[in-house]
């Protein structure tokens, strides 16, 4: 989900599909960094959405634009940094390396909560979760290296993380807001292979629609390869997931619909997340709704705030909250922030 | 050479891979980086920076070049599951165009799921999100005079039909006389759709830093994001009742297939951070790590980053020819539209 989120970002930068977008080089180096994403916002000019593909060349991966796009980097390592400790220490027994962690920008937090998850009685979900620890714990080193490869001075330290299943804990926050806990109940990951998948849920599609709203933001190629790369890789985990949940019956798919419903909600007004399972009427399983898609058959897009909205668990804008009690971090300040609930650009693209 | 014989060639020219995704990038990787990335070792170690090449792109491409590209991969896909689900191909109306030769998607059939129910619907579901693929790219491509027709569709199971002949260059079958039947089985289904989900996440991968336009890029990165949730559940799917039922060899199988198509799609040079390899397509056979047993349900790289092909080499599995061809295996007449070549760029 955090590579969703920094797309996403992007997207919130944007304000609406509608204005996308010619972007604005901005020319390398930390300096350009400060104030850019207005920039982007406001390079509105050329959004017809509709078809008139412009025959430009391929995009170079030097030059201009870095700037920018190290932000969105610093925005997906941020979600990175979520689901690595979260996926490491639930399912490896173990945080991530001090040398994984540190950085230049920010502040350096710490992990709250989490502990091993016993699969011994579901070694292949054991196997699946594996994989996908070390898929994010690869993530994390692979956008470190990205951004330190443009400036080591970039890097952002990991931020204050709050993966904790107590009461007052993120996941019990989510899950009383999903229903799926009492108001003042816990909602413990770690405690049951049921619970895990459905913490998993949470985070997974967040990340791929951070990734695809973000994609328009990049201005490198090779970035956007990369991106494009890291958020199939989430799309996969995510696809694996509500696999395994929806194969574990109703009351699962039921949860899982609750906590899809909560992230719609938090993001703001439109429809960005898809349920795991279709109802009817009385609220029964009718079938399966395996892949999160509008009707153009088209996985969504959060813009950066509205990933925030959801990893940050509040509908208003401000930096702080959820599993990143203090922010997460961004040479870009804007990047950091939640969006308002009346900044909802209309989830997915017309196909007129 | 028919195609069969083009790809067992092409198979025969490597050595038959079944290393893990990770142990195998050891070796691609070269030993001293790729030490560090093995998958047991969960953490500090730095991913392999191998920082911006440029991307070489000396041809310049319309978006309305790569949007009819992807949409012969779509036509495909939508056709096989559409006769998956409901035992028809497309309609008239989904799937004509100004552009090129149109031709009939034959062969396919209703698959006899049994009493798998939830696959069923799960590939009700995918047949859904494939003709939406379809119905949007010849919505964005907006007039009959650039989009293109239907390309002639081989979904047969005789023995030369391009299903049997994958399968045969795969190993899953042998013999000229077998037959290859997607539709027989919910096993054999899923081996199908094995063979043409990761085949558009890599594609639509691929074809990402092409496109100009942001709209564009925005929704196929949407596309890719669908293709990849298919892609898991398959893989997921296989791997369960192959570990289920090991005497139906569906890890094994799924392997072979992979091998096949990493044979077909040559060897580009690897560069981790876009995702591009010699050894780009992993099968779902689990990996041993310092941590136990770990799946492999994402065919990525030592980043975790899933792979690319180009449209040459995405053409070159789907016309099951690892040389240039414009036209064979699924596409017996070719694509429609600008990209027509397997092969070539490689």
């Amino acid at each position: 989900m955090i590579k969703d989120s920094v797309f996403a970002a992007i997207e919130v930068a944007n304000q609406q599909r509608a204005a996308r977008r010619r972007f604005i080089k901005l020319a390398a180096g930390s300096t350009a960094v400060a104030g850019s994403l207005a920039l982007l916002s406001a390079c509105g000019g050329s959004d017809d959405p509709s078809p008139t593909p412009t025959p430009t060349p391929t995009p170079t991966a030097s030059g201009t634009g870095v700037a920018s796009d190290i932000a969105i980097l610093q925005l997906a390592l941020n979600l990175e940094y979520l689901e690595a400790q979260f996926y490491s220490i639930a399912v490896l027994g173990r945080a991530l390396p001090e040398s994984s962690l540190t950085g230049s920008v920010g502040t350096r937090g710490n992990v709250t909560g989490g502990r091993q998850v016993n699969f011994a009685g579901e070694p292949i979900i054991g196997q699946f979760a594996r994989e996908i620890a070390n898929d994010e714990i690869a993530h994390v080193n692979a956008l470190r290296s990205v951004i330190s490869a443009a400036d080591p001075a970039l890097v952002i330290n990991q931020p204050a993380i709050n993966i904790d299943g107590s009461a007052t804990g993120a996941f019990a926050k989510a899950a009383q807001a999903a229903g799926i806990a009492n108001a003042d109940g816990t909602f413990d990951p770690y405690a049951s292979v049921d619970n895990f998948l459905l913490a998993a849920f949470l985070f997974e599609d967040v990340g791929v629609s951070a990734y695809k709203g973000a994609s328009p933001l990049i201005t490198s190629a090779v970035y956007l390869e990369a991106a494009a790369g890291i958020l199939a890789a989430e799309a996969y985990h995510a696809g694996l997931i509500r696999n395994e949940i929806y194969l574990r019956g109703n009351d699962a798919r039921l949860k899982a619909n609750k906590l899809a419903d909560a992230r719609d909600t938090l993001d703001g007004p439109g429809v960005r997340d898809g349920r795991l399972a279709t109802v009817d009427a009385t609220g029964a399983v009718t079938g399966p709704n395996l892949t999160p898609a509008d009707s153009n058959g088209l996985a969504y897009s959060r813009s950066t705030g509205q990933v925030h909205n959801v990893v940050y668990l509040r509908t208003d804008a401000g930096i702080g909250g959820g599993f990143f009690p203090a922010g997460t971090n961004n040479s870009l300040e804007s990047l950091r922030t939640s969006a308002t609930p009346t900044a909802t650009p209309s989830p997915t693209p017309t196909a007129t | 050479m028919s195609d069969s014989e083009r790809m067992m060639e092409a198979l025969d020219a490597r050595v038959q891979r079944r290393d893990s995704r990770r142990a195998f990038f050891t070796q691609a990787i070269g030993a001293a980086a790729g030490a560090t990335m093995l998958a047991g070792q969960a953490a500090a170690q730095t991913a392999t920076p191998t920082p911006t090449p440029t991307p070489s792109s000396t041809t310049t491409y319309t978006d309305i070049d790569i949007l009819n590209f992807a949409l012969n991969l779509e036509y495909l896909e939508a056709n096989f599951y559409s006769f998956c689900a409901t035992g028809s191909a497309l309609g008239s109306a989904d799937i004509s165009g100004g552009v090129g030769t149109a031709g009939a998607a034959t062969g396919g059939r209703q698959v006899a799921f049994g009493g798998d129910t939830i696959i069923a619907q799960y590939a009700a579901e995918i047949a859904a999100d494939e003709l939406a693929h379809v119905r949007f790219l010849r919505a964005q491509l907006s007039s009959s005079t650039v989009t293109i027709a239907q390309p002639a569709i081989d979904l047969g199971v005789s023995a030369t039909s391009a299903f049997s002949n994958a399968a045969r260059a795969a190993g899953v079958i042998t013999g000229a006389s077998a037959v290859f039947d997607p539709y027989a089985s919910t096993n054999n289904f899923l081996l199908a759709a094995y063979l043409f989900e990761d085949l558009g996440v890599t594609a639509y991968k691929g074809a990402a830093p092409l496109i100009s336009n942001k709209t564009f890029l925005e929704a196929a990165a949407g596309i890719l994001a669908v293709e990849a949730y298919h892609a898991a559940t398959v893989r997921s799917l296989l791997y369960r009742r192959g570990l289920q039922t090991p005497s139906a060899l569906l890890v094994e199988s799924a392997g072979q297939i992979s091998a096949a198509r990493d044979s077909l799609d040559g060897t580009p040079t690897e560069d981790l951070v876009r995702g591009i390899a010699p050894n780009d397509d992993p099968g779902i056979a689990s990996v041993t790590t310092a941590d136990g047993l770990a799946s492999n349900i994402v065919p990525a790289n030592a980043n975790g980053i899933t792979y690319s092909r180009n449209p040459a080499q995405v053409l070159s599995i789907a016309y099951l020819s690892a040389s240039a061809a414009t036209a064979g295996g699924f596409f017996p007449a070719g694509v429609n539209g600008t990209f027509k070549t397997s092969g070539a760029s490689i």
